[in-house]
C-alpha cells in the first residue's frame, strides 16, 4: 500500500559548497524511505546560481510506513556529463502533510532547511506538496461548494467505507479544548 | 490672571501679529525686521527663530497638524510661507500670486485654513479670493474665486467650512537633493574591487512573476480603506518614489562604483528604519534605479526619509540584495528630505509619482529579430529595457529583461508590467534594446516608443515594429530605421485581486484574542501593575490596548465575535493553563465584540491568579486547529490571532515551531506588546528583516504570518495606529491566496 504524492519543487535559498554561494546548474531529487523506486529528479537550473528555481512537478509513491521524504539538491559538476556533487539535503517528515495539524488533499506550501555532507545548515528549499487522495474520500476535500456540510457526508455518499479524516480531527479538536 | 512679560528685545521693528501655538506653549511673532520668533513660554527662552526675506505681516498656525504655521510675507508670489516648528530654520513650501493692482505685493488679507488644515484661503485687493492647497507642490493657488458682485475692492477674510474641492493630486513632487559625504572616511578594501561579476548584472530585474506576485511592494489598502470609512479622505496618499543617481564617487580602483541604494525613514525616536532598497547598477556613476519604493504620504506628519547609496563590492554580487550587510559596503553618501517639503559628492534625484492604483497586469512575451554585430568577435548579448515617458519627458525604466547571450533573435521570458507601473495603457513606454557589456557600458541597438495598447495591437496582427537609432547631433537629428524588428509573442491581461476584492468576494477575516496573564505583568493590585484594577475605572495598558487595537481590526471583522483566551493563569484552584477560554465558560471562547473582551478581561482578572511561565505555544496551535480546520471545510476565511504580551517569552522555541506549522495555514499572527519590556524576542518572531523562522526539526516557515506591534510606540487616535496594525496583514493574506491561486467569487 502506498500513497501518491505530488511534490512540486519550487525554488531554493542561499545555496553555498565550502561556504561559497553555488554557481549554478542545480538539480533535485526526491525519494522516500522505505522505498525501492528510482528517485525523480528535475531538470538542472542554469540560470539562478546560488537562488535556483525549479517550478517543477514529481510524483513520488510514498509506502504507507514510510516516515520520511528526502529531498536532496545536487550540483552538476562540469568535468563529467554525468557527475554531480550533493549540496545539501532536507528530511521532510510526512507527519508534515497527512494526518495531525493539518488538512488532507490541500496543497501545502512547505519550506526545509537543507544540511550538506559535514551536517552544516546550507540553504533553504520550498516545495509544494499535495497528498493524492483515493476517489471515494474525496468528498472531505477542499471543494468549495461543499462548504456547509460538515461531518455528516460518507452516509450521504452511500459509501460503505470507512468514515474518514474530518472526524479525527474533530476529536483532536475536542481533547485540545 | 496676572500678565507676564515676554522678552522685549528679540525684535528690532515693529510686531505685527502675536499668535499662540495651539497645544504647545509657543508664541509666535512676526515683525517688519523680516524675523519670525516662536518664544517657548513654558521654558521662558527663544525656541524658533526665522530670518526670511521680506517683512512679515501675519502668523497664522494650522488648525490640523499643530506643528504647521503659515507667515504672509512681502515677497511676490511667495506671500504665504509654510514653516514647521519642529523643523528649525526650513521653509516647507510657498505659495503665493502675483498681485496685478498692487505695488506692494503684500496685499494678500486675512487668510484662513480650512479646518482640515489642508486649504488656506485668502483674500486679495483684485478683488478675488485665492485657495491654496497647501500639499501641490506648485505655488500658485489651486483654486480662483473672482469676486464679481463685491463692490468694494477688499474682499474680507472668511473661514472655509469642511467642503469637498475637486481634490488636487499631488501631481509630481520632483526632489532633487545633494548627497553628502559621510562623516567618517572609510578605507578602501584591498579585495574584491577589480572587475565587477557579471552575473547579478544579467539577471532580470522589475518585470519577473515573482515581483508580481509578490504583493508587498504596493499601495497598502487596508490602510488605506479604513482611514476612508473615518472620514480621513485626502489627508493621505500613496506616492511610488523612483531613484536616480548622477555624479557619485569613484570607490572602486579598476572599475567604477557598482551603487545600490537604501532608503531610510527616521522613526519617532529619531532611530533610522530601512524601509526598501533597491536592485545594484553594475559600473555607474549615474545609476537609475528600477525597482520603486511605495510609501504613504501622510499629511499630518513630516516623515523623514533618509537616502543612502553604497558602492557594492564585487563579491556580494551574486547575492541577494536583501542580506547584503550594509557594513561590509562602501558608503557613497546619503542625503535627507522630509516628505512635506520640495532642494556634494554626486546627486540624487527622487521622482515621486502618485500611485494609480490598477489590478490589471500583462504579461508579454517580447522577441526580436536580425539585431546588429556589436561585440567584435561574437554575437551581441541583448537585453531589453522599458521605461516610461513622464511628464516633463524624462524617462523612468520600469524594467529590464535578462541577458541572452550571443543571439541576434533572442526570445526572452515573459516580461510581467502592472498598469500601477505604467500609469495606463495609453502611456507611452519606451522600449531600448541594448547590447549587455560586462563593464556597465551597455551599448544601445535600437529603440522603440509604443504604449500598451499599440503592443496589443502588434500582437493581434502579428506583424513586428522596427527599431529606430536617433543619430546623435542635438535637436535636428533624424531617427534612422533599423532593420531588426521587435515581435509580441504573447499578450495576456489578468486581473490581480486585491485585499478587498477578496472581502468582498466573501472571504471573511476571524479575529482572535489572547491576553498574557502572566506574573511579570505585576500584581493586579498594584497601580504600577500591567493589569492594575484601577477603582476609579481607568483603563489599564492592556484595556488600552485591547480597546485602540480592537477598534481597528474589528472593522475588518466579519461577525465581530472573537474567540479569546488568556494563557499562563490559574483559574480558581486549577493548575496553570495556558490556554483558558477568557469569558470562563468550559464550552465555548466567544465573546461579542469589543465589549465582550473587555468583559471578559475584567471577571477573568478577578477570577484567575497570574503565574508562569509564558508559553505562546498552546495558544498559537489552538488558533492554528481552528485554522485548519475551516480550510479542510473548505470555508473561505482567513484568521488572525491577535496577542497582547508584555513580551517575555520563556518558549521561544516551542513557539517558533507551532509559527512554522501554521505558516502553512490561513492564519496571520499580530502581536502587540504593551509597557516597557525589551521586545528582543518578539522582533526575532517577526521574520521581517531576518532570517526565516525555524522550527527544531528543520522545518522554516513558507511565509512571515507575524507581525510585531509595540504599544508604546503607536499613540492613540493617530493615523499611525491603523498603518502600525495593518501594515502586514493584506500582504501576508494575499501571499496566502496568491500562491495557492485562490480566486475570490464574483
Amino acid at each position: 500500500m502506498s500513497r501518491t504524492v505530488e511534490i512540486t519543487i519550487l525554488s531554493a535559498e542561499n545555496l553555498q559548497v565550502n561556504r561559497k554561494p553555488v554557481k549554478g546548474n542545480t538539480f533535485v531529487a526526491v525519494h522516500s524511505d522505505a522505498s525501492s523506486d528510482a528517485s525523480p529528479v528535475t531538470k538542472v537550473d542554469s540560470e539562478g546560481g546560488s537562488y535556483p528555481s525549479w517550478n517543477e512537478k514529481v510524483v513520488v509513491n510514498v509506502p504507507l510506513h514510510a516516515r520520511f521524504i528526502t529531498v536532496e539538491v545536487k550540483c552538476k559538476t562540469s568535468s563529467s556529463s554525468t557527475g554531480s556533487n550533493s549540496v545539501g539535503v532536507a528530511r521532510i517528515p510526512v507527519s508534515d502533510f497527512i494526518g495531525g495539524y493539518v488538512p488532507e488533499n490541500q496543497l501545502h506550501f512547505l519550506s526545509y532547511r537543507l544540511w550538506d555532507c559535514n551536517v552544516r545548515r546550507n540553504g533553504v528549499i520550498n516545495i509544494s506538496v499535495r497528498v493524492k487522495v483515493p476517489e471515494r474520500s474525496s468528498c472531505t476535500s477542499n471543494s468549495v461548494s461543499f462548504s456547509a456540510v460538515t461531518g455528516v457526508p460518507v452516509a450521504v455518499n452511500g459509501s460503505t467505507g470507512v468514515v474518514t479524516g474530518i472526524p479525527a480531527l474533530w476529536l483532536n479538536y475536542q481533547r485540545n479544548l | 490672571m496676572k500678565p507676564e512679560a515676554l522678552p522685549r528685545n528679540l525684535h528690532s521693528s515693529a510686531v505685527m501679529v502675536v499668535s499662540g501655538m495651539q497645544q504647545r506653549q509657543i508664541v509666535l511673532s512676526v515683525g517688519k525686521d523680516k524675523r519670525i520668533l516662536g518664544y517657548d513660554a513654558h521654558v521662558g527662552r527663544q525656541d524658533f527663530m526665522q530670518q526670511v526675506d521680506s517683512k512679515c505681516m501675519s502668523v497664522l498656525p494650522n488648525p490640523h497638524d499643530f506643528n504647521l504655521f503659515m507667515v504672509q510675507t512681502g515677497t511676490p508670489e511667495r506671500q504665504l510661507r509654510l514653516f514647521d516648528i519642529r523643523s528649525k530654520r526650513t521653509e516647507l513650501h510657498g505659495l503665493g500670486w502675483k498681485q496685478e493692482s498692487s505695488e506692494s505685493q503684500s496685499a494678500l488679507i486675512n487668510q484662513a485654513w480650512s479646518p482640515n488644515g489642508v486649504y488656506i484661503s485668502s483674500g486679495s485687493a483684485d478683488p478675488m479670493i485665492h485657495i491654496f492647497d497647501i500639499r501641490y507642490n506648485a505655488h500658485k493657488p489651486s483654486n480662483l474665486y473672482k469676486l464679481i458682485r463685491n463692490e468694494s475692492s477688499e474682499p474680507y477674510g472668511f473661514a472655509l467650512f469642511p467642503f469637498s474641492f475637486p481634490y488636487h493630486l499631488i501631481s509630481t513632487l520632483g526632489y532633487t537633493r545633494f548627497l553628502s559625504e559621510s562623516p567618517t572616511t572609510r578605507l578602501l578594501q584591498p579585495m574584491g574591487n577589480c572587475c565587477s561579476d557579471i552575473a547579478g548584472g544579467r539577471t532580470a530585474v522589475g518585470g519577473t512573476a515573482s515581483g508580481q506576485l509578490n504583493p508587498a511592494n504596493g499601495p497598502n489598502e487596508a490602510v488605506d480603506n479604513f482611514l476612508r470609512s473615518r472620514g480621513y479622505n485626502g489627508l493621505f496618499s500613496q506616492i511610488e518614489l523612483s531613484f536616480s543617481a548622477t555624479g557619485l564617487r569613484d570607490r572602486d580602483i579598476i572599475s567604477k562604483s557598482d551603487p545600490m541604494l537604501v532608503l531610510y525613514e527616521r522613526g519617532k525616536n529619531g532611530a533610522l528604519k530601512e524601509v526598501g532598497r533597491t536592485e545594484v547598477i553594475l559600473n555607474s556613476l549615474n545609476p537609475t534605479w528600477i525597482t520603486k519604493h511605495t510609501l504613504t504620504y501622510q499629511f499630518e506628519a513630516v516623515q523623514d526619509l533618509v537616502f543612502r547609496v553604497y558602492d557594492v563590492d564585487t563579491q556580494f554580487h551574486n547575492a541577494d540584495v536583501k542580506i547584503l550587510k550594509l557594513e561590509e559596503q562602501e558608503y557613497l553618501g546619503e542625503a535627507t528630505c522630509a516628505l512635506s517639503e520640495s532642494r556634494n559628492c554626486g546627486k540624487l534625484l527622487v521622482h515621486a509619482e502618485e500611485c494609480v492604483s490598477s489590478k490589471t497586469t500583462v504579461e508579454m512575451t517580447l522577441r526580436c529579430s536580425d539585431l546588429e554585430y556589436r561585440d567584435l568577435f561574437s554575437k551581441s548579448d541583448p537585453f531589453l529595457l522599458i521605461s516610461k515617458v513622464v511628464e516633463g519627458g524624462s524617462h523612468i525604466p520600469i524594467c529590464k529583461t535578462e541577458v541572452i547571450k550571443n543571439d541576434h533573435n533572442p526570445i526572452w521570458k515573459p516580461v510581467f508590467l502592472n498598469i500601477q507601473q505604467i500609469g495606463s495603457k495609453e502611456n507611452p513606454m519606451i522600449m531600448e534594446c541594448y547590447n549587455f557589456n560586462s563593464n556597465g557600458k551597455h551599448d544601445l541597438m535600437g529603440k522603440v516608443q509604443k504604449s500598451l495598447m499599440e503592443l496589443e495591437k502588434l500582437f493581434s496582427s502579428g506583424q513586428g515594429v522596427n527599431f529606430f537609432l536617433s543619430s546623435a547631433g542635438g535637436h535636428n537629428s533624424h531617427n534612422k530605421v533599423l532593420k531588426s524588428r521587435l515581435f509580441v509573442d504573447k499578450y495576456v491581461e489578468s486581473v490581480q485581486h486585491s485585499f478587498l476584492d477578496y472581502l468582498a468576494g466573501g472571504f471573511e477575516l476571524n479575529f482572535m484574542v489572547a491576553v498574557d496573564f502572566t506574573a511579570s505583568n505585576g500584581n493586579p493590585r498594584l497601580p504600577d501593575s500591567l493589569h492594575y484594577n484601577d477603582p476609579s475605572g481607568r483603563p489599564n495598558a492592556y484595556q488600552r490596548a485591547i480597546l485602540e487595537v480592537g477598534e481597528v481590526l474589528q472593522y475588518y471583522d466579519s461577525d465581530k465575535r472573537f474567540p479569546t483566551w488568556g494563557f499562563g493563569a490559574r483559574p480558581i484552584d486549577g493548575p496553570v493553563s495556558h490556554c483558558f477560554n477568557l469569558n470562563g465558560s468550559s464550552h465555548y471562547c466567544e465573546v461579542e465584540g469589543i465589549q465582550g473582551i473587555m468583559k471578559a478581561y475584567t471577571s477573568a482578572l478577578l477570577n484567575v491568579s497570574l503565574a508562569g511561565p509564558t508559553l505562546f505555544g498552546p495558544v498559537i496551535s489552538n488558533a492554528a486547529l481552528i485554522a485548519s480546520q475551516s480550510s479542510a471545510n473548505g470555508d473561505r476565511k482567513y484568521f488572525v490571532l491577535l496577542i497582547i504580551t508584555d513580551g517575555v517569552v520563556t518558549d521561544l522555541q516551542e513557539t517558533k515551531d507551532a509559527l512554522v506549522k501554521a505558516s502553512d495555514l490561513p492564519l496571520s499572527i499580530l502581536i502587540v506588546g504593551v509597557g516597557g519590556a525589551d521586545f528582543k524576542e518578539m522582533e526575532i518572531l517577526d521574520a521581517d528583516k531576518g532570517e526565516k523562522l525555524e522550527s527544531s526539526s528543520g522545518r522554516v516557515a513558507s511565509r512571515d504570518i507575524v507581525q510585531f506591534v509595540p504599544f508604546r510606540d503607536v499613540q492613540s487616535g493617530e493615523i499611525s495606529v491603523v498603518q502600525a496594525l495593518l501594515a502586514e496583514l493584506p500582504t501576508q493574506f494575499l501571499t496566502y491566496m496568491r500562491s495557492r491561486s485562490i480566486q475570490p467569487s464574483v
